[in-house]
């Protein structure tokens, strides 16, 4: 349970970094949520927590309706955990 | 625990149904932060600048010396410029308190061509800088924040003019559209809106097959420096 609430708490502040600091550099939350899909063990299911809280503060600094993010974050989350992951071997990543 | 991810999911999507109490619960926490942010962001990105400056000084220098030359040619048109920007600052140099009801807000973040500002003003308000430079459009109030479309959004459109040639078109992000091909528009003219500067002209395409001229516009604000703008409310 610490996890989760430690990630809901790293996410709130990564997206305010990317919305007041780095701005239109690059999508660093995206790009955070993404990475985290392709390290973690396919029984975990934090990936797809970080997709929907992440996507919801995207969502909700952003000027799309709640759930654009959120969704576009969860269908990769899920290709990458269940399409992606079983059958490409990433070094020194465990399945 | 999948359960709980698509319960949680659900209530998201319901809140579609209140967006603006949402955001306004969001950003009244956010916003100590996030001014934090923008501020170091502001100092972070001026300080890179400085140092990517600082590494390419050998280059600028020959780029200097040649622009040097250029700028010697240039010196007459920079008279004839300075003549006009007299004129321009005369036009503009009045208090802007007296003419207008202003409120000062502080800029707190920004997403694509929408900026977030700490107070909440009526939709449609204009903002501009200190300089009477106008910068954008509010387009949603919140409790105490409010989201601006700054004027290079694809979707802004403002009536504007250029200065001293008295040809109006209708500027559409970076483009001013509507002004005829017969029009002698050039690179460097001024761009207003109302008494509000805009930028100047830094392209512009005449094709004969069409009936308008293609006009690129600079804005005269670099929104990575601003931390204040004042919202008019008249």
């Amino acid at each position: 349970m610490i996890k989760y609430i430690i990630s809901l708490f790293l996410l709130y502040f990564l997206v305010l970094f990317q919305t007041s600091f780095l701005v239109d550099l690059f999508n660093l939350t995206f790009w955070v949520i993404i990475f985290w899909s392709f390290l973690e063990k396919k029984e975990s299911d934090l990936a797809f927590f970080n997709a929907l809280i992440g996507g919801f503060f995207l969502d909700i600094f952003s000027n799309n309706f709640i759930g654009f993010n959120i969704i576009i974050l969860l269908t990769l989350t899920f290709l990458i955990k269940y399409l992606i992951r079983p059958h490409v071997k990433i070094p020194y990543v465990e399945r | 625990m999948k359960k709980i991810l698509i319960i949680i999911f659900i209530f998201f999507l319901f809140l579609n149904f209140l967006p603006e109490k949402t955001r306004s619960f969001f950003y009244n926490i956010s916003s100590p932060i996030q001014t934090f942010f923008w501020q170091q962001g502001q100092d972070f990105f001026s300080f890179s600048e400085t140092i990517f400056k600082i590494s390419s000084f050998k280059e600028r220098m020959e780029e200097l010396q040649k622009e040097n030359r250029k700028l010697k040619l240039e010196n007459i048109f920079l008279q004839e410029l300075e003549k006009e920007n007299k004129v321009l600052k005369e036009a503009l140099d009045i208090k802007l308190n007296d003419q207008f009801r202003l409120d000062l807000a502080r800029i707190l973040s920004r997403k694509n061509n929408y900026l977030l500002i700490n107070k909440s003003a009526e939709e449609d308000s204009l903002l501009i800088t200190e300089d009477k430079v106008l910068v954008g459009k509010v387009v949603e109030s919140f409790s105490n924040q409010s989201k601006v479309k700054i004027i290079t959004h694809s979707n802004s459109s403002f009536n504007a003019e250029i200065l001293e040639k008295n040809i109006s078109g209708l500027l559409n992000g970076t483009k001013l559209d509507l002004i005829p091909s017969d029009k002698n528009v050039e690179k460097g003219d001024i761009v207003t809106s109302k008494e509000f500067l805009i930028g100047k002209v830094v392209k512009v395409i005449k094709k004969d097959v069409e009936p308008f001229l293609t006009i690129e516009v600079e804005p005269a604000f670099n929104i990575r420096k601003l931390n204040y703008l004042f919202i008019i409310n008249d």
